[in-house]
């Protein structure tokens, strides 16, 4: 296939507006043009719970990817894919990059997203805790996360993103996550305390691969059990 | 190649990457210094390769990185890279079941098992259960998907990946520790794919099977 010449279609199974989608659209922002993400209708928890569904993603989530050569879920895996199609540098260039950018996104899975999936949600409405508890463990945990995250920037003034020293599919995997915190569960007040993590944000967002998809609506107030928000 | 990794000895996380390790041609070498938990894991040089003061940490000549899975793939790098996949779709169908296991399987298992030692113990019994309840429902999901198609003996491709090693190190920690016996009969599939590649030589040199009789009790 001639990269210059001919356009990859990737579908998107999702309900719409699927931030998880976003990481794959920042990716291709940064691509040659060779490939082209839509996200057609999709009747969301119906249309992911048929059989022919189940066999491409016995999960039954979204998103799901359909390429030219087969299925793909997992948001992580579809941006990964999708960087590999049409910039590969996004991935890292060496063994040790590849490395950084690979522990990075594994930080986001394991350090801040379990928080975020919890608190959320409750917030939300979809699934509300019953114990206070839980929900104050949650918060400490993403707490725990953006220390890490601020001290990373700390110990090294010039670094500019967070893997290696140039754009990479963790910084993008990072601003998503980092906007969602600061719209859904951190105020100014607690951002105050992370300066570098919102400089650094800012700084990607000065590029139009990002701000073409994220749109910055960070709350005043952090949240607290009792609070609600909405998308 | 040295390798070192900054842990406690016998660290179970580090087992993925001993046993991408077995796939090479034994030219790492692995050391494990001693290594005080509580001190050398919050010292500012420490902090400065891995900020959330986890372990382990592997020091490579390149450079130092955390994360089980993200160190577990570099030695698969380094060791045989068809373990990462040889294809752009082959590569996406590892990443997408390694990420399964992180997002489903993982966040119960990690949830789970300080409760049971005894570190951080849930307030309800209701956690607990909830816990138990991700963890079953990520089986039932792996036993669908080795049922769905009998010729299928690895979980992402036609071959062994990276994405059986880190899978199998997870499946069988949840065995010993939490999953017992009457459970493990509704996953029949999925002990068969355990057993099979535990029984491989790469697997048994790394892996103990010590697995529970009762499920795991709050």
């Amino acid at each position: 296939r001639n990269k210059k010449t001919s356009i990859m279609s990737l579908i998107v199974r999702s309900y719409p507006n699927n931030r998880n989608v976003d990481k794959a659209l920042i990716v291709n922002n940064f691509g040659d043009g060779s490939v082209k993400i839509e996200v057609p209708p999709f009747a969301y928890s119906s249309d992911n719970k048929t059989p022919a569904f189940l066999a491409k993603n016995p999960l039954g989530k979204v998103p799901l990817m359909e390429t030219p050569e087969g299925t793909i879920f997992e948001s992580n895996a579809i941006a990964r894919y999708v960087a590999r199609k049409t910039a590969p540098h996004l991935l890292g260039t060496s063994d040790i990059e590849m490395a950084h950018v690979d522990q990075w996104i594994e930080f986001y899975t394991h350090e801040l997203e379990p928080g975020l999936f919890t608190v959320v949600p409750h917030l939300l409405g979809r699934r509300r805790l019953d114990l206070e508890a839980i929900f104050t463990l949650n918060m400490q945990k993403i707490t725990n996360g953006l220390v890490a995250l601020e001290h990373w920037f700390n110990t090294d003034s010039t670094k500019q993103f967070a893997a290696t020293n140039s754009i990479t599919v963790a910084d993008i995997v990072l601003c998503v996550g980092i906007n969602n915190t600061f719209e859904f569960v951190f105020g100014e007040e607690t951002r105050k305390k992370y300066p570098k993590i919102v400089a650094y944000f800012d700084r990607l967002m000065t590029m139009e691969q990002f701000s073409k998809v994220i749109k910055k609506k960070w709350r005043e107030e952090d949240v607290s059990f009792t609070s609600t928000v909405t998308y | 190649m040295s390798l070192v990794i900054r842990s406690y000895p016998g660290n179970r996380n580090m087992d993925k990457a001993l046993i991408a390790a077995k796939f090479g041609k034994g030219d790492l070498k692995f050391e494990t210094p001693p290594f005080a938990m509580m001190t050398d894991n919050k010292t500012p040089e420490f902090l400065a390769k891995n900020p959330v003061g986890k372990v382990p940490v592997l020091d490579t000549p390149e450079g130092s990185i955390f994360e089980s899975n993200a160190i577990a793939r570099y030695v698969a790098r380094k060791s045989d890279l068809a373990l990462l996949g040889t294809t752009d779709i082959e590569i996406a169908h590892i990443d997408q079941w390694t990420e399964f296991y992180t997002h489903e399987f993982e966040a119960g298992l990690f949830a789970i098992l300080p409760h049971i030692f005894g570190r951080n113990k849930f307030e309800k019994d209701s956690q607990f259960n909830a816990e138990i309840q991700k963890i079953k429902k990520s089986l039932a999901v792996l036993e669908y998907w080795f049922s769905h198609d009998a010729s299928r003996q690895f979980i992402a491709i036609n071959r062994v990946t990276i994405a059986d090693i880190i899978l199998v190190v997870g499946l069988n920690a949840a065995f010993e520790f939490v999953v017992g016996e009457e459970s493990r009969k509704e996953y029949p599939k999925t002990i068969e794919y355990v057993d099979r590649l535990m029984a491989t030589e790469q697997f048994s040199s790394v892996l103990k099977k010590n697995w529970k009789t009762e499920d795991a009790k709050f």
